[in-house]
């Protein structure tokens, strides 16, 4: 909470609007590009630690959409889709061209009364170059309604009045940058940084009211190649801008650059900190009242008929009304263990807690000790133990979180067995029915593509751990079959032939497996997965991963035999074959951030590491993005030069308030070729465990008692 | 997937063309997912857990007033444990209050956990002026538990008669100013000058959802 200033925030807002902080934007103003600044030109300025920005801009032939991270409170990150219209006379896509851009800012200095805040960035840094610049910039407020910037750019930003650039000093290699694309793109263009003439480029920002602000600058980006055949007019200096933010927090800037292109923008922030309602929406945990009067509980009675089996018939229900469903209970001496799986909670402390406060208003006041297991998939992943006098005493205490945390136990749990299993668990036999949507990103003819359908998913668990699943798909409408791209891969076509894949199947088994998952000791998970894994290969999985309860650190490895599926997605295979697998390691490097390293062979039969990093906020919502280098050369990888891409998870539960374990997620491939595939198996384990093992568990603790 | 595909999809009208309330957005995604989280009820109306209060009519009752939500609704009382009344209302959110104090809030869109007020209680309820602290503890955005200390000062404010549903009732009015670094609020309570307890209140809840006014009700 920022007290005063957010409680006025708020009375300025619609009331409704106090609790939502979706529509708590950031005052933060954004350039074309997505990223803080005047019209096109940066600012020092950064966005709020965490915040996720979206932008939309549109000026003559350029049409921009960007997303902008802000990874650490000095440095965000960009990816951004842009297109410019006519810029060839070449017929090939009407002479437009597509890119996709990556940025990166960071902010040396921050303001203080006497100096500016000071910043250096980068445009386009990765891609084919179309936007690349380099900047140094500083930006300083004058009271509360005035703010100026002047920085040197290069690049793009070094157009009119430009001047040798002063690096030069240090080495006449910065005298020159190349001009034109630079081969297939992706590669970190290092050679051309801060090389070549530069330019001053200056602004003013005037803070009309809270809602609005006018922007004005003066731009050394003459627009050189649009200029030849867009008809883009640019012949000003000058960019003037105004900008609403609406109290729901999306601003709409109209602009106009050059003197003579008139655009419009609208952008929307959001901060990853504040879901959506504060404290949630959830259904209030049974209060645990007195527990002698739980001695005279018809089904604790055993003139009444009550007893063990009575008792399990109540808790079953009274946990069924949390989402948790019972699937082991035993009760001995003062002891009583329940084993549970959780489909509600996306909060595993939460999950927990809810399940001791069932069995503290359910058990024989006698029982003194819980411990509660959690099972995915029958398969034990941790076990929870919380004597019930202190959920008792602390159940209404304000500081109840810590107290209960400190006097929990949290424990690996790989020994637990069958014990005292319900009769009718096993088998289970699931099944359902519904819509499917399959998605394409960024082929140039059209940038979004899908394919609609239905979908049939059959599961069923003989025992603890052994599943056999079944998906199949029948898409109704869509597009993606209708792309014209062709793999045009010079190593094996593992991926790239997604297209063909789409056209030539109807029906589509799109996987078919029979998978274990096991506990071979204390801190190990297995799993040994067989059949049709994915849409594009099928054969034999095996994986284990080293995750004792207390570390950051956990350790996998994983061995693939597979072979690449026919492209009706019905049973038939392909000639191609490949061993393929990794060595990972997993580390939670602290304050949120993630660290993923996988090192092996690919599908293409290329070896090489994939580095991922992700940060990941306490209520789940995650934003990463990962790069694969492998011994396939860049050339040989085409477009792109080597996989990378980034990757947004969003609980249901940020969104609504309600607790749920269904997530919203997506990964951003800029493209998506041949080198550096992985094979994409379902359960990794890594992503089923983490969330129950003991780093995460403490962190979400602040759920226990809610 | 579709799940995903919807929700994103949702999700994204809600980031670009957010002109609709994020009540309407959320509504919209718990439509979408069929969301088994929102409790089943029974042929009354009410989910179990609350028909059962229902049933039993020497359950107490409360009028709860979410002032700047203009939500009226009354709730019932669970369970009284360690001198925390736990009030339930049929949509299932809880409110915790210790001899009429709030306590703590569960599932109100409040971050309030738990309050410790057992000092200015003291002086509430035995009607004397003076200075106490009391302690909220808030969940965060990023499910952490972070606790704020307020100063506040209680002082009687003179008598009124309140006409309850559970009758007319002669009171004390006391108020309570509370301060910390950077937030203030003022809390009101109606003492019963004949049981000494508190019949009606006006709590801050926090940021989210302001001020609260309970009211005994009766059955």
């Amino acid at each position: 909470m920022q007290g005063r200033s957010r409680k006025l925030a708020c009375s300025m807002l619609a009331g409704a609007f106090c609790v939502t902080s979706l529509a708590e934007g950031s005052a933060q103003s954004l350039s074309t590009y997505g990223t803080p600044g005047l019209v096109e030109m940066p600012t020092a300025r950064v966005l709020k630690d965490g915040d996720l920005a979206f932008t939309a801009s549109a000026f003559g032939p350029n049409y921009r959409y960007s997303a902008t991270f802000q990874v650490l409170p000095r440095l965000y990150g960009t990816f951004r889709y842009s297109q410019i219209k006519n810029i060839t006379t070449n017929a090939f896509l009407d002479g437009d061209t597509f890119d996709r851009s990556f940025d990166v800012h960071y902010q040396i200095w921050d303001e203080t009364d006497l100096r500016p805040a000071f910043a250096v960035g980068m445009r386009d840094f990765l891609g084919t170059g179309i936007l690349s610049s380099e900047y140094f910039v500083a930006t300083k407020s004058f009271g509360s309604k005035l703010e100026v910037t002047g920085g040197l750019g290069w690049g793009r930003l070094a157009g009119r009045n430009s001047f040798s650039n002063p690096f030069s000093i240090l080495s006449d290699r910065f005298d020159t940058r190349s001009s034109g694309f630079s081969g297939t793109g992706g590669q970190l263009e290092t050679g051309d940084w801060f090389r070549g003439p530069t330019s001053v480029f200056a602004g003013v920002q005037w803070n009309v009211s809270d809602q609005m602000t006018l922007f004005a600058e003066y731009s050394p980006d003459e627009y050189t190649r649009e200029s030849v055949n867009t008809g883009i007019d640019v012949s000003s200096p000058l960019n003037v801008g105004l900008e609403y933010r609406f109290k729901n927090g999306v601003h709409l800037k109209g602009f106009v650059v050059g003197g003579h292109e008139v655009g419009a923008q609208l952008s929307y922030v959001i901060n990853p900190k504040k879901p959506s309602v504060p404290g949630g929406l959830e259904q209030a945990p049974r209060t645990i009242g007195a527990r002698n009067r739980l001695a005279i509980a018809e089904w604790n009675n055993s003139a009444a008929g009550g007893g063990r089996d009575a008792v399990e018939a109540v808790l079953q229900r009274v946990l069924a009304e949390d989402g948790l469903e019972l699937q082991g209970f035993t009760m001995s001496g003062n002891r009583a263990t329940v084993r549970v799986e959780n489909t509600r909670f996306d909060n595993e402390a939460q999950a927990a807690g809810r399940t001791a406060r069932a069995m503290a208003v359910t058990l024989p006041p006698a029982i003194e000790e819980f411990t509660v297991v959690f099972l995915e998939r029958g398969v034990p992943l941790n076990q929870i133990v919380t004597q019930r006098s202190d959920l008792e005493e602390l159940q209404f205490d304000y500081d109840g979180a810590w107290r209960s945390l400190a006097r929990a136990r949290l424990e690996d749990g790989h020994d637990q067995g069958r014990e005292g299993e319900l009769a009718d668990v096993y088998p289970v036999f699931d099944t359902s029915i519904g819509p499917y949507l399959a998605t394409s990103f960024f082929d140039p003819n059209s940038p979004i593509r899908a394919d609609f359908g239905v979908q049939l998913k059959m599961d069923y668990r003989p025992r603890p751990g052994l599943t056999f699943a079944g998906r199949f798909r029948y898409p109704l409408v869509g597009n993606i079959d209708k792309s014209f791209r062709v793999s045009n891969s010079v190593i094996e076509p593992v991926r790239s032939n997604a297209v063909r894949y789409a056209k030539e199947s109807e029906l589509e088994v799109n996987s078919l497996t029979a998978e274990y998952l096991f506990r071979p000791g204390k801190n190990l998970f297995g799993r040994v997965s067989a059949g049709y894994l994915e849409g594009m290969f099928g054969g034999v999985s095996t994986e284990v991963l080293w995750y004792p309860m207390d570390s950051r650190l956990a350790l996998g490895a994983e061995l693939n035999y597979v072979k690449q599926r026919d492209f009706d997605m019905l049973f038939g295979f392909q000639d191609y074959d490949v061993v393929t697998g990794h060595a990972s390691a997993y580390y939670d490097l602290g304050n949120g951030f993630l660290g993923q390293l996988d090192v092996g062979r690919y599908l293409a039969g290329d070896y090489g590491a994939t580095f991922s990093l992700d940060r990941e906020f306490n209520n789940g919502f995650k934003v990463g993005g990962y790069f694969t280098l492998t011994d396939v050369s860049f050339d040989d990888f085409g477009e792109g030069s080597f996989d990378k891409g980034l990757r947004f998870e969003v609980p249901l539960s940020w969104l609504t308030g309600r607790p749920s374990r269904t997530k919203v997620q997506q990964t951003i491939k800029p493209i998506t070729r041949d080198g550096g595939a992985r094979l994409a198996v379902a359960n990794r384990l890594h992503g089923v465990v983490r969330d129950y093992r003991g780093k995460e568990l403490r962190d979400s603790w602040g759920r226990y008692l809610r | 997937m579709i799940l995903r595909a919807l929700t994103l999809g949702l999700c994204l009208a809600g980031l670009t063309a957010c002109s609709a309330s994020q009540n309407l957005l959320a509504r919209g995604v718990a439509v979408a997912v069929d969301d088994d989280s929102i409790v089943p009820k029974t042929s009354q109306g009410f989910p179990p857990r609350f028909a059962a209060l229902v049933q039993d009519t020497a359950t107490p009752a409360l009028l709860l007033t979410v002032e700047n939500r203009a939500q009226t609704g009354r709730m019932l009382r669970e369970a009284r444990v360690n001198g925390v009344d736990t009030w339930l209302s049929s949509d299932l959110t809880a409110l915790m209050l210790e001899d009429g104090m709030l306590q703590g809030t569960r599932g109100l869109g409040s971050k309030l956990f738990a309050a410790d007020v057992s000092e200015p209680k003291a002086l509430i309820l035995s009607g004397r002026r003076g200075y106490s602290d009391r302690l909220h503890s808030n969940l965060t955005g990023l499910d952490e538990i972070s606790t704020r200390a307020y100063r506040c000062l209680v002082e009687p404010q003179g008598s009124a008669t309140l006409a309850l549903e559970i009758g007319t009732v002669p009171t004390r009015v006391v108020t309570e100013d509370c301060k910390s670094l950077d937030q203030s609020f003022r809390n009101t309570y109606w003492v019963s000058v004949k049981s000494g307890a508190i019949v009606q209140a006006r709590q801050w809840a926090g940021d989210e959802v302001g001020y609260l006014m309970t009211k005994a009700a009766a059955r």
